[in-house]
């Protein structure tokens, strides 16, 4: 591979590389190149730091009554629940003359 | 001779309320926050959050433990929007993903060849919170998606192939695109503070 390809081919798997999804001797090569290609390794840089963006940007708080409305309307249809099923999960008892 | 024949006593319903409540609830509002995410809206995303929870409850007794409870409630939710929430907006979801690549790549070629690539770096790493919040909102939501299940929610890319249902390269590009674009439109916001210049 000449170095224009490979830069592509870098480029192209910058964020499998980022996301740790890369198979071992891909990591290595792609390594390798970030050492001698300023240009890859600024632009990878670059892509890590829009990573990080992204995880630091969670931050919608639930709001309080949602858990409560969730539970309480999980328990309106475990008495449904408890009415209709467990009724066919009764344990049948069969009788069976042997003899 | 009495003959007892039992359907899994060990799925009791109680035993699986008292495992729901222990290992699914917990995470709600990790749903919550991906519900926003989908929906883009409060309101919607606390509907989304509690169907996903009722459904996960009626079929918890088919939830394999030990496995990724995480993953599969994000399926179970991302299967929920689909089907309730696509369907009502008139989004032009499909163009949009052909459209992405002319766009952002010919962004991004014009960023890293005007641009310092330290003052860039600079640039992204003091960007607010709200800047980023509305980058991720303009990008399409089948890009959205994977970058912030990956991202935010630390999902491997086999899990997120599985939660949205596509394939390992599909969501391999996916990422790549949106964080391509995120990258323009966060370059681009700095060039508009005056935060980035133009050598």
């Amino acid at each position: 591979m000449n170095n224009q390809t490979l830069c592509h081919w870098v480029l192209e798997y910058a964020d499998a590389y980022l996301d740790r999804e890369l198979d071992q001797a891909s990591l290595e090569a792609i390594t390798l190149h970030l050492d001698a290609c300023a240009r890859c390794k600024s632009h990878i840089e670059c892509e890590a730091l829009v990573k990080e963006s992204v995880a630091r940007s969670q931050s919608e708080n639930i709001p309080s009554h949602l858990e409560q409305r969730i539970t309480q309307a999980i328990s309106q249809m475990r008495v449904e629940w408890n009415g209709g099923v467990i009724y066919q999960r009764t344990i049948k008892i069969e009788w069976r003359n042997d003899d | 001779m009495l003959l007892v024949s039992e359907q899994d006593l060990s799925l009791k319903p109680s035993d699986i309320a008292e495992r729901f409540e222990n290992e699914a609830l917990p995470l709600l509002s990790t749903i919550y926050a991906g519900a926003y995410r989908l929906t883009q809206d409060p309101t919607s995303a606390e509907d989304l959050t509690q169907e996903t929870f009722l459904k996960a409850y009626a079929a918890f007794h088919q939830f394999e433990p030990g496995t990724n409870i995480k993953a599969w409630l994000f399926r179970i939710m991302q299967n929920t929007f689909i089907s309730q929430y696509r369907k009502d907006s008139k989004a032009p979801y499909q163009t949009s993903v052909d459209e992405l690549e002319e766009w952002e790549l010919s962004a991004l070629e014009a960023t890293s060849q005007t641009v310092l690539p330290s003052a860039e770096m600079q640039a992204l790493r003091s960007m607010p919170d709200t800047v980023i919040v509305e980058a991720l909102k303009q990008l399409p939501e089948e890009f959205r998606t994977p970058v912030y299940l990956a991202d935010a929610e630390g999902f491997s890319y086999a899990e997120i192939a599985e939660i949205l249902d596509i394939p390992m390269g599909t969501v391999m590009s996916r990422i790549h695109r949106a964080r391509v674009r995120l990258r323009g439109l966060l370059t681009e916001y700095a060039r508009e503070q005056g935060v980035l210049k133009d050598e």
